[in-house]
């Protein structure tokens, strides 16, 4: 055994939201270790040049959520966080397509010349959503409450939410109980008319989750994704310059500021548990680091059914988290190009490349995509949302050359027979054939292709069966019980032992909340 | 001066139970039912010469204790068969499960398919029966009106405590975990082998539109066990026939002075300056009353009844979001002779039999729905109540009712039509052809009501049997909209009493219960 250093607290995973509680940590003044399995930082926001020139956010690859108190404390724009908007939401059809831009007079010209009624309805949807997303916010800053023996501060967050629910009016109290419960499909049918919109719109509701549109349930994840939509305007996702990876260093930064001391290629091996208490950790390389606490940025089921023995846990807490749904559902294409793709609806360059591209043509289109994975295939038709980094910041990829992020569904863990190379391959192919059929020459374009199954999301990044929220959001997984009731609040079973990664409140997306919150309790009672 | 206190639109099962609990209390109280006989969803009749059959229940599954005890139902000849067999789930290797009453037993049947399931069954059925708790309490509540609740609304929750201190918080947070949940991920917490999670999985879909992978299936799965005693599957035929029931009620309500009119149909409730006052029927008559109790779902009472007119905008917009999406189809067949099923024995015929190979049979079936069709392979869940009750056929003859889903009600480039009705027939046919072989040739003549056929026989829109899908977006303080779930409507003396209302759909009476409870406050 080598050298043994004592730490105030160590953080397991180099993610964005380990780096947000070290950086909160270390602020505080507490000495403060990261150790990243990788030789990069970053987790699932991390940018690598996968081929020589050109860069990608290989994982996660857009920002939206990144709170504004955590930019602000944390002084994240001098340590190089710079959002580029995303300008539009792209949606090719068949012979047409639907655009909606930053501009909302082109937005409502774009939706009124396939429906003026959508167009009308469009300018009170998002205000009415952006209100509804004000109106959750005090419940994703709030600490989650230990619902089977609540101590006197969780009663008095509790009584807090209450009171804030009872200035809800009624209408903002029903549409916030229906995206709750309801399908996203469902509620958008409430409002629109013209499917390829609600089908783009529905969207939201399905990414990182294995439900359809029609899944009821779905319209709390697309809520979930209005939640960066803050001033009611359009859906205010940015892109990072430099790539997502660049947020995960401007995080980093500001935590080596602060005095933490951050090690890659470090992989932590356990968690060294003693008499029900965490004693520090050992690498997998033998090294050993003790601290006071150990706080784990991974999903639940590494943080407790890897890092530690299931002897030192509670046996239905075991339980509770072995029936964590954590189902993998999307995939991952990274397209190096020779060229900007030509869509045969809108020829040629454009602002429609500056933003989101959604292939979402129909309810039915995502439903099949779904019903293909729902039996064990990747969708032969998937669902895509796609940017193009370079065309927004040139930096990603050398002159003339351009790199296109794929964020591709469904494409489940469980796959019949397994995932292995020749399935990779033919999952690839069918997101280049699919996107083909609204731009055929990005066949002709392609320099080099990395496909990242579910599997390698599992491999690369260490997400359990590759689901990018660390579970799913879903009703049964949310606040007071995710990952577990008893243990929202950040804490463990293990004293000394913590979590802050996304499978805590308020879940997934590059948003440093759980990062912040867990940082925050571990602080309070220091 | 009014005749009547009182006029309750509607002869099912809530709106018996509401007019007699209001008779009992020495209101006048008059019952309008525009069929020629009482017992809406509850009804028996003869669908072709000398067979008879439930037209839409064969089985019920719980009633309200509080109905059975108020109105001293069992005195008024009412008998329940409640079978030691209570659901055989067919294999096609004929290793069927057969779901008893006693769980021991179940387990011995599950024994053939998995150890590991057998071992965990008896502990699934007391985990399920706990959580039914919840729901019991919850059912008897009225629905606190949101977000603005007061301590008086708060207080009258308090009975939810109950269950709280019987099975801990931690019996509370499995509740609330469990009705948010899909079959397959309940299933997987506890079971391997395919055709139990199929069977098990089909408590979750019954009578909705969606499929086992939808979310909150847990929600309807716990909603059919209500008072179940932790017997999974639980279900009574009623001696004679469903109807009985209906005809019970019927006898209750007219012990307790309810006139009671059938063929008497509501033309429209009559409202004026927002304050309801009575109904015109379809020949022209008026009848003024105090309040109307509409039994009728959403839609029918204040979209056709009281008209578009006399409702708010956003009332009006709640009401016309109300997903109803009905998906179930009825088949009755009138048989020569005794289906023989392979492997199932004589003495455990009287019992409901299901088609649930498995979790993804059913989501299949459900699949067509999604796209507009009718499902190829349905879920087909039957009885033969012929066996239970001897004069639903003759002699030696007998009757199959099947329930199946999902033939849904809005069809994508196609109408219900005879010929449609003919393929879904000859759909089921085929698919109990797998477990009764030489079935179709059994068959003397059948009757197919499709949902279409249930909005026109029963109004009930868009032919759903629950009167609004069992959703959680429906469900509790939302049944049936945020603005009415307190069994009043937004129109002053206007009252809903049918499953629309909280606790939703069943031959249960609960919502008459609760609706003549909060009338009787006034």
């Amino acid at each position: 055994m080598s050298a043994v250093k004592n730490y105030d607290a160590i953080i397991i995973g180099g993610g964005h939201n380990g780096l947000t509680a070290a950086a909160y940590l270390a602020r505080a003044g507490k000495k403060v270790l990261v150790l990243e399995r990788r030789y990069v930082l970053g987790g699932a926001a991390v940018t690598e040049e996968v081929f020589p020139g050109f860069k990608f956010s290989i994982c996660s690859y857009v920002v939206s959520l990144l709170k504004p108190n955590i930019i602000r404390e944390l002084m994240l724009p001098k340590f190089g966080l710079e959002l580029l908007p995303l300008e539009s939401t792209f949606t090719p059809l068949e012979n047409d397509y639907l655009l909606r831009t930053t501009d909302e007079d082109q937005t409502y010209r774009e939706i009124s010349r396939h429906s003026p009624r959508d167009a009308e309805t469009y300018m009170r949807f998002g205000p009415l959503m952006g209100q509804i997303g004000m109106a959750v916010r005090p419940i994703l800053e709030t600490i989650a409450p230990n619902a089977i023996r609540p101590s006197l501060a969780d009663l008095g967050a509790m009584k807090k939410l209450l009171n804030h629910f009872k200035t809800l009016s009624d209408e903002q109290f029903e549409y916030l109980t229906k995206l709750m419960t309801m399908s996203s499909a469902d509620f958008l049918d409430e409002w629109f008319e013209f499917e390829p919109l609600k089908a783009t719109m529905s969207a939201s509701g399905i990414i990182g989750t294995f439900m359809g549109p029609r899944s009821p349930g779905s319209a709390y994840v697309m809520l979930h994704h209005y939640m960066g939509d803050i001033d009611g305007a359009f859906r205010a996702w940015g892109f990072q310059r430099g790539g997502t990876g660049a947020v995960s260093m401007a995080i980093a930064c500001s935590a080596k500021h602060f005095g933490a001391d951050i090690l890659t290629e470090a992989p932590v091996e356990k968690v060294i548990v003693k008499n029900g208490r965490a004693m520090g950790v050992v690498l997998e390389n033998g090294d050993e680091y003790q601290a006071d606490k150990v706080i784990s940025g991974l999903d639940p089921k590494l943080s407790f059914l890897k890092m530690v023995d299931e002897s030192d846990l509670p046996s239905d807490f075991v339980t509770d988290i072995k029936n964590f749904r954590i189902r993998g559902s999307s995939g991952k294409v990274n397209l190096a190009l020779d060229g900007l793709p030509n869509f045969i609806s809108l020829p040629g360059d454009g602002p429609h490349l500056r933003g989101a591209i959604s292939i979402s043509p129909s309810y039915d289109y995502l439903e099949r995509a779904y019903d293909d994975a729902k039996y064990g295939n990747f969708s032969q038709e998937p669902y895509m949302d796609i940017i193009f980094p370079s065309v927004i910041d040139p930096g990603m990829a050398p002159p003339n050359k351009h790199v296109m992020s794929c964020f591709v569904q469904y494409a489940p863990y469980d796959i019949k027979g397994g995932w292995n190379d020749q399935k990779r391959e033919d999952f690839g192919d069918a997101v280049v054939n699919a996107i083909a059929r609204f731009a055929p020459n990005i066949k002709d374009i392609i320099l080099h292709r990395q496909v990242l199954s579910p599997a390698d999301l599992e491999a690369t990044f260490g997400l359990t069966e590759g689901n990018i929220f660390h579970g799913e959001l879903t009703l049964q997984q949310l606040f007071v019980l995710r990952p577990a009731a008893k243990w929202a609040d950040y804490r463990t079973p293990i004293k000394n032992y913590y979590q802050c990664g996304s499978g805590t409140h308020p879940g997934g997306g590059i948003t440093g909340s759980p990062g912040e919150m867990s940082a925050k309790k571990i602080l309070r009672n220091w | 001066m009014n005749q009547f206190d009182i006029i309750v639109v509607g002869g099912g099962v809530n709106s018996l139970v509401t007019a007699s609990i209001l008779g009992q209390s020495e209101k006048k109280v008059l019952l309008l039912e525009a069929q020629n006989q009482i017992g809406g969803l509850a009804s028996t009749t003869e669908f072709a010469p000398g067979y008879k059959c439930n037209l839409v229940n064969d089985v019920v599954k719980w009633i309200d204790p509080r109905v059975l005890k108020k109105l001293d139902i069992e005195s008024h000849g009412m008998e329940l068969f409640s079978p030691d067999v209570v659901r055989i789930a067919l294999d096609t290797d004929d290793q069927h499960i057969l779901f008893h009453r006693n769980a021991d037993q179940t387990t011995a049947s599950i024994s053939t398919h998995s150890e590991k399931d057998a071992k965990a069954w008896k502990e699934f059925t007391i985990y399920i029966g706990n959580l039914t708790h919840f729901l019991e309490k919850l059912y008897e509540l009225t629905p606190p009106k949101l977000p603005d609740i007061g301590l008086k609304e708060a207080l009258s929750m308090r009975t939810m405590l109950t269950p709280v201190r019987k099975h801990g918080i931690r019996g509370l947070v499995d509740f609330l975990r469990v009705v948010p949940m899909m079959m397959p991920e309940l299933m997987n917490e506890w079971f391997e082998s395919e055709l139990l999670r199929g069977a098990i999985s089909a408590a979750g879909i019954h009578h909705i539109t969606l499929g086992p992978f939808a979310t909150a299936t847990g929600y309807n799965l716990l909603h059919q066990h209500v008072y179940s005693d932790s017997v999974f599957h639980n279900a009574h035929f009623i001696k004679g026939g469903t109807g009985n029931l209906a005809e019970t009620l019927l006898k209750s309500a007219k012990s307790n002075g309810v006139e009671i009119r059938t063929s008497s149909t509501v033309q429209s409730i009559d409202v004026a300056n927002g304050i309801c006052n009575g109904v015109t029927l379809e020949d022209g008559e008026r009848i003024t009353t105090t309040k109307v109790i509409s039994g009728l779902d959403p839609t029918h009472t204040f979209i056709k009844l009281v008209g578009p007119a006399e409702l708010n905008p956003s009332f009006f917009t709640q009401v016309r979001n109300i997903k109803y999406r009905g998906s179930v189809s009825r088949i009755h067949f009138a048989l020569n002779s005794l289906p023989e099923i392979k492997g199932v024995s004589q003495d455990q015929m009287g019992t409901v039999f299901s088609v649930s190979p498995s979790i993804k049979y059913i989501e299949r079936a459900a699949d067509a729905a999604k796209y507009g069709c009718i499902a190829d392979d349905p879920y087909v869940e039957f009885t033969i109540p012929s066996i239970i009750n001897s004069n639903f056929a003759p002699k030696g003859k007998h009757v199959l009712s099947a329930t199946v889903q999902y033939t849904p009600y809005h069809l994508r480039n196609q109408t219900w039509s005879e010929e449609l009705k003919v393929r879904l027939k000859n759909n089921v046919v085929h698919v109990l052809e797998n477990y009764i072989p030489g079935f179709s040739t059994q068959i003397k003549s059948s009757a197919v009501f499709s949902p279409m056929d249930l909005e026109d026989k029963f109004g009930l829109t868009e032919g759903n049997l629950n009167h609004g899908e069992m959703t959680l977006n429906q469900f509790f303080f939302m049944r049936p909209t945020i603005s009415s779930a307190q069994y009043k409507s937004p129109i002053e003396n206007l009252y809903l009493c049918g499953p629309s209302t909280h606790p939703g759909g069943g031959l249960h009476g609960a919502n008459g219960f609760n609706a003549a409870r909060e009338i009787l406050k006034l």
